[in-house]
């Protein structure tokens, strides 16, 4: 998963899983929106 | 130039943490920031209670004029209590000001600051991230939780809650967190809580920093706080009472949080640019050595006994020195500093200052009376809003949990009416901190003697449960509490030397805790020392120290032989002390200063630098480490160190002042060689005569008298056979012990003092002393026969007594930097009268007429001659 840093205007690379990770966590509102994405997909997938 | 500041707040963070983490690059953002601008030591106050320190953060007042003064409010319809809300603060705060004058300002999470402020910019109350435990219930945001309402749609998908929280986030604090029995250890669950609240003010942070305009930003974040009060007693080394396994599960969990909250700050310092100034403070440190406490004590707010006094400060921006570590700093010196930053003018009725040494290029300061007196648009709240008064259950839950709040009584009144006292006797203990004893005395006088409603058997039972209320609380028992504030007035008594009506308090305190669980043995210890029992203070301090040593008693013991100038024996007991608690800086400095009284002027000179080094505004180790210096012979730097001494007290330091004439005095009889036998008049200089009793002091006073100067006395003594001539005395010379504020009378004067009372002059005055010597068998053979004894036999231990005395005399006189003294021989008087006059003369800087002062002079009084 790559995120936009609209700050730095750089794509920082983050692997993110359904777990998530602190790191994420303290990217701050881009990093627990990522991993919210990811983790709804995950389920999603696991439920079909 | 951007005038943009970023304000980031670490409730609790403490240096004695962060050190080893930064040393193995644990803390890399702090790290960072540290080597970019400045760090040093964040004063807190008492009582340390967060929401206040916080708010007085914002406003640059201490809480007496902020107004918030707890964790927790009463309500305006007076139907409740709840979490302590921004209808409390009566101050304007830093972002009000900024909203005046047209700056934007963000804030998140602040305490307290529900309900939002409608200020020029964004406010994320703290109610923001306070969502419910339980899944299956919902959380709404509460109207009043942000600022503007309109952005709650964009950010209320930040709050991140408890059971989001996966093992990714766990293990990293916790590895072994698979063996936590979560039946019975709800760890997992306060963990769970605190992670998700902080995450979601990193979030609401992140995201306004980055969407919306600012000026001025601030962010409160309570991760280091919450993790300590759960998890500190778990922190290495291990202590003997807590399980090996709860140990082994927990014990990494507060170095987790420090480097969590570094992770953020990461991000955060990534988000601004070169122009912003960011600070990062906390208002108090935590307990992380051996006084983390493991059982609290059931009084309100007792975690807060292990809040450290010295939270941190760090600082940089394109304005802020690099890399310097900065001193003296407190929290209400915050607002002046950031209004500095902003050209703004600081209000004359703020009670801190601008850190004006943080700066590379300083700005004069500029004032106004205040504030609060400037009218027009501030972003307050206009009244406060009945639809408001929310309860918030979960927060006031919270409070219970962390320990700062007792569970509420169920029977509202009460715990209206206990809410109203402890908010009472908070503001007494603001006081007590400003040491406005008349004030807090007032109000604790007022507590104490108010009639409470008493606990009956259906407040205490419930009815769902037999158990005994764990707060072993009986029936018939007061609902309001009032030891603690008998503490405080034990407290006050003590501080003001009214040692009667301390022990009157003391003994109060035990008839009511019968069980008697407060360590009082310093403040008995303190009364026995101020009624002059010096020998049963020392046997109460011994009797603790044997019972359970630790560093403070052994520093009370240490101080009871310096007073009684047994030094080796001080010396050895600081030692002890600093064996407990070597970074303690109060007993560096008194260590020092008993090598100085020993006579080891290095060893001292390095104690009271390591006591700067631990505290840099600690006037007393500037001062040690300048008397250490000046008899080293180094006296520029021992007046550098008295300056620093004097500057940095609060009141006048009157000793250091006189310190520095001195060395200025030395300094300049070294460049230009006058004779260091000159004595020099001192403008309003009190002649003290002095010496033991029977050594010829009437007569000194009665030559002085007629020699032209003038003789405080109010002749209550009469003439005796003794003294034929008349006594000079002055009564209040008695009770000097208690009471020394006639020495202004005495100025330009000359006033009789025994030899044993020479240690109550205060430090304000300079005392020219001519004390008077005679023979120690003369001495006491004249006092034998006054008091109608054998004056044939001499006894012995009255002879050591008064050695033991004279000795006493010379330290006092090394050690007072306001005293010269020479001593006369009453024997020379009598033989020698001319050149003994010439001799006093010289030292008081004052023609006397000789004539007259011989004449004094009768042989046929000296009548026990050995």
């Amino acid at each position: 998963m790559i995120m936009n840093d609209h700050i730095k205007n750089k794509k920082v690379e983050f692997k993110i899983t359904e777990k998530g990770s602190l790191g994420l966590l303290a990217y701050g509102d881009i990093g627990l929106r990522e991993w919210r994405k990811v983790k709804k997909e995950f389920y999603k997938k696991e439920s079909e | 130039m951007s005038k943009k500041v970023l304000l980031i707040g670490w409730d609790a963070a403490d240096w004695k943490l962060i050190w080893p983490l930064i040393a193995k690059g644990q803390m890399p953002a702090l790290k960072k920031l540290m080597e970019k601008g400045v760090y040093g030591n964040m004063g807190t106050m008492n009582p340390p209670y967060s929401p206040m320190l916080w708010s007085s953060v914002a406003t640059g007042k201490t809480p007496d004029k902020h107004g918030v003064l707890g964790f927790i409010e009463v309500m305006p319809n007076m139907k409740g209590i709840r979490p302590v809300t921004v209808n409390s603060r009566k101050a304007k705060a830093i972002w009000n000001i900024l909203h005046h004058e047209g700056y934007k300002s963000n804030l998140v999470g602040w305490w307290p600051s529900f309900p939002a402020e409608p200020i020029n910019g964004v406010v994320v109350s703290d109610k923001f991230q306070k969502v419910k435990i339980n899944p299956k219930e919902k959380s709404p945001i509460a109207k009043g939780t942000i600022h503007p309402k309109s952005l709650t749609k964009d950010i209320q998908d930040l709050r991140m809650f408890p059971w989001e929280i996966t093992d990714a986030h766990i293990l990293p604090f916790m590895p072994n967190a698979a063996q936590i029995d979560q039946e019975k250890d709800k760890g997992l669950q306060s963990f769970a809580k605190i992670m998700a609240e902080n995450t979601s003010v990193h979030a609401a942070s992140t995201y306004v920093m980055r969407e919306k305009e600012w000026d001025f930003m601030a962010v409160y974040y309570d991760l280091i706080d919450h993790f300590c009060h759960a998890f500190m007693k778990f922190y290495p080394p291990k202590q003997r009472a807590v399980p090996q396994n709860l140990f082994d599960i927990y014990k990494d969990a507060v170095v987790g949080a420090y480097r969590y909250q570094d992770m953020m700050l990461e991000r955060t310092m990534e988000m601004v640019d070169e122009d912003t100034t960011i600070i990062v403070m906390s208002d108090h440190g935590f307990e992380s050595g051996h006084k983390r406490i493991l059982k609290m004590p059931k009084y309100p707010a007792a975690p807060a006994l292990e809040h450290r006094q010295f939270g941190i400060f760090v600082a940089a921006g394109p304005n802020i020195k690099q890399n310097e570590k900065v001193f003296g700093l407190g929290l209400i010196d915050i607002t002046p500093t950031i209004l500095n930053i902003f050209n703004l003018p600081i209000g004359k009725d703020m009670d801190g200052k601008p850190a004006l040494d943080i700066f590379k290029e300083i700005k004069p300061p500029t004032y106004i009376d205040s504030w609060e007196d400037v009218k027009g648009d501030f972003g307050q709240h206009k009244q406060a809003d009945e639809e408001d008064q929310l309860s918030d259950q979960e927060t006031m839950q919270q409070l219970i949990d962390l320990g700062y709040i007792e569970k509420p009584d169920e029977k509202i009144e009460n715990a209206i009416l206990k809410t109203g006292c402890d908010l009472k006797h908070n503001l007494a203990r603001v006081y007590l901190g400003k040491k406005d004893y008349e004030k807090s005395k007032e109000i604790l006088l007022e507590l104490i003697n108010d009639i409470y409603p008493v606990y009956e058997e259906k407040d205490i039972k419930k009815s769902d449960t037999d158990k005994p209320n764990p707060q072993g609380i009986k029936v018939g028992d007061p609902i309001v509490d009032i030891i603690p504030f008998y503490m405080d007035l034990l407290t006050i008594s003590l501080a003001k030397k009214e040692f009667d009506k301390a022990e009157t308090y003391l003994n109060e305190l035990r008839t009511r805790d019968k069980k008697f669980e407060i360590n009082t043995y310093f403040s008995e210890a303190k009364i026995l020392l101020g009624k002059g029992k010096v020998k049963k203070a020392l046997d109460v301090l011994t009797k603790a120290k044997n019972n359970k040593p630790n560093s403070e008693v052994w520093y009370q013991i240490g101080k009871i032989y310096m007073q009684t100038q047994k030094f080796e024996d001080a010396k050895e007991a600081f030692e002890k002390a600093l064996d407990f608690e070597v970074d303690k800086a109060k007993f560096h400095q008194s260590l020092a200063e008993c090598l100085i009284r020993l006579g080891e002027y290095e060893e001292a000179a390095e104690h009271a630098l390591t006591s700067i080094e631990l505290v840099k505004y600690f006037p007393e180790a500037h001062y040690t480490l300048g008397e250490a210096l000046e008899k080293l012979g180094d006296l520029e730097n021992a007046k550098k160190a008295y300056d620093t001494a004097a500057k940095l007290k609060p009141q006048t330091h009157h000793r250091a002042e006189k310190a520095i004439e001195n060395v200025e005095e030395k300094l300049i009889k070294q460049s230009e060689f006058v004779d260091k036998s000159d004595y020099k008049y001192r403008k309003d200089q009190i002649v003290i005569v002095s010496g033991l009793p029977r050594s010829g002091t009437s007569l000194m006073m009665q030559m002085l008298h007629k020699g032209g100067v003038e003789v405080l006395t109010d002749h209550n003594r009469k003439t005796d056979d003794s003294n034929p001539k008349g006594y000079f005395e002055y009564d209040p010379v008695m009770s000097i012990h208690k009471d020394n504020s006639w020495l202004e009378l005495a100025q330009n004067k000359s006033v009789k003092v025994v030899a044993p009372l020479l240690k109550f002059l205060g430090p304000k005055y300079r005392y020219k002393v001519i004390f008077m010597n005679r023979d120690l068998s003369e001495i006491i053979k004249s006092q034998q026969k006054m008091i109608g004894k054998d004056p044939d036999t001499l006894p012995t231990r009255l002879f050591e007594a008064f050695k033991k005395q004279l000795n006493q005399v010379e330290t006092w006189k090394q050690k007072e930097p306001s005293v010269e003294l020479i001593y006369v021989n009453y024997k020379d008087v009598l033989d020698h009268p001319e050149e003994v006059i010439a001799k006093v003369s010289s030292f008081i800087g004052m023609d006397l007429n000789i004539s007259e002062m011989v004449k004094c002079v009768d042989k046929t009084l000296y009548r026990n001659k050995v």
